[in-house]
């Protein structure tokens, strides 16, 4: 049967119930808003006008996007409304406070994802414009999923010690109000850890702390060997140009032998120790092989970090 | 599968998002179907280092995809929902393509679970079928018998919402 035929690979006459139905029901499919707003016709200059807006916008974010090295993603349209589940027809605007009590509760970003706010957990919505979405965790404990078809950086939570900048993922964020270090475990994609302009990349299956004072922490795998995970610790513990790194990298580079674990050895080449860096580079140079574009400049040390990370990012990926 | 053989989850994502989508909206809506998504592909991060051959990778993707609707139907059993397929429940004609849609959709989902997800992966996700016996793990013979009783099973609904 011809009908048949068209259901089944579009080959053959079309048939038009199932040219119909594919129409009609492409609104639901992966990627596509599921309820699209009607709105009234705009005057056609006003529309002219919006389109080239939104032209050079979008030039400006691929641009952007390109030069920074990351991937770009279709981003979900709409306003990112923060909302209460159990209350969603009261939009959260900024300055808003959460303190769920004695249960969890949840928070949906718009189309972006939700947040889960752990009892005792206390969050203030910082920023709900549209098409960014900014939380400020106080203390407690958060976890968020974000689709990862949103744009890089569209949603972002704030610690008193860190930014935590969503990248496309599902992650545990907490912060330890005594203490002042926060923590994040990530179970999806990626997040970036940023502080006082230094910035750390956080792949699933990593964990990352920062502390008080600007204190990044060093990310690392959560399977990471014990004692390579006691060395990374104690590094972080360390002020920086504190001459033990030295020793505490060496041994580090010498023990370590998963290419995964590039992940911290990248990082320590942000050293501000010329010698830490240097330890590092030689242990990534065992691990990973020397980058390509280094070989072909007969480069063999002193490579930067950029082309580094070009080189062993995709061994962060499980 | 060695650690070399086996695919990131990034990859998989690239590959299957459409098929667990589909089988996502066919069992629990529109509305849900992103989450149960995110759901699927966490589970299926888990479940990745467990798994030993690769060509059982699509009916496992499908199978956890199932899972993951079904536990979020229990879910959303023991809590309400506001919101829900209010135009498919609506009485009268449809009052515009939006609702249709949704009508529509709502027939398709009241198929039984073989024919539903074939269809949705076919008329909603826009996959043809030798597509979706690939990402499916199932027998072109069989998915074409689904899509075709499906289809059957669907006219007849259609007729009621006044389908030329």
């Amino acid at each position: 049967m011809s009908d048949e035929a068209w259901l089944w690979d579009r080959s053959g006459p079309p048939d038009p119930t199932v040219e119909a139905l594919e129409a009609m029901l492409s609104r639901y499919a992966h990627g596509k808003r599921a309820t699209p707003r009607r709105r009234a016709p705009l005057p056609l200059a006003v529309s002219a006008l919006l389109v080239a807006a939104l032209l050079v916008a979008a030039l400006f974010v691929v641009v952007w996007s390109l030069d920074r090295g990351e991937v770009t993603k279709p981003l979900p349209t709409g306003e990112f409304v923060v909302v209460n589940e159990d209350a969603p027809d009261r939009p959260l605007d900024g300055g808003a406070w959460c303190e769920p009590k004695p249960r969890a509760q949840r928070l949906r970003i718009g189309e972006l994802g939700w947040v889960e706010l752990a009892p005792g957990a206390r969050v203030r919505v910082d920023d709900a414009r549209r098409g960014f979405t900014r939380l400020f965790l106080e203390s407690g404990r958060i976890e968020a999923s974000i689709d990862p078809r949103a744009g890089a950086r569209v949603f972002q939570v704030a610690t008193p010690a860190v930014l935590c900048i969503d990248l496309g993922c599902r992650y545990v964020l907490e912060h330890d109000a005594t203490s002042g270090e926060a923590t994040v475990s990530v179970t999806l994609g990626r997040v970036a850890f940023a502080s006082q302009g230094r910035e750390v990349f956080v792949p699933w299956g990593a964990s990352c702390r920062a502390g008080p004072g600007d204190r990044l922490g060093t990310p690392c795998f959560d399977d990471l060997e014990p004692g390579l995970k006691k060395l990374c610790a104690r590094y972080d513990e360390l002020s920086p140009l504190e001459p033990a790194r030295r020793e505490l990298v060496a041994k580090f580079g010498s023990a370590v032998e998963r290419r995964l674990d590039t992940l911290v050895l990248w990082h320590w080449l942000a050293d501000a120790d010329p010698e830490v860096v240097a330890l590092a580079e030689r242990a990534l140079i065992r691990l990973a092989g020397l980058p390509p574009d280094a070989l072909a400049q007969k480069q063999i040390t002193g490579i930067d970090r950029e082309t580094w990370r070009a080189h062993v990012e995709a061994l962060w990926w499980r | 599968m060695s650690d070399a053989e086996r695919p990131s989850v990034e990859a998989l994502y690239r590959s299957f998002a459409r098929v667990v989508h589909g089988i996502a909206l066919a069992h629990v809506g529109p509305a849900d179907a992103d989450d149960v998504m995110q759901e699927t592909f966490l589970s299926i991060q888990r479940g990745l280092p467990g798994l030993r051959d690769q060509d059982a990778l699509p009916a496992w993707i499908c199978e956890i995809a199932r899972n993951c609707s079904r536990d979020w139907l229990r879910r959303r059993a023991r809590r309400p929902q506001p919101g829900a397929d209010v135009h498919a429940l609506a009485a009268g004609p449809a009052r515009d393509d939006g609702e249709l849609a949704a009508r529509v959709l709502a027939h398709v989902r009241s198929l039984p679970e073989a024919y539903r997800e074939t269809l949705v992966l076919r008329l909603v996700e826009g996959l043809s079928g030798p597509e979706i016996a690939a990402r499916t793990g199932l027998t072109h013979g069989s998915l074409r018998v689904n899509l075709c009783r499906g289809m059957a099973m669907l006219r007849p609904l259609l007729e009621k919402e006044g389908w030329p």
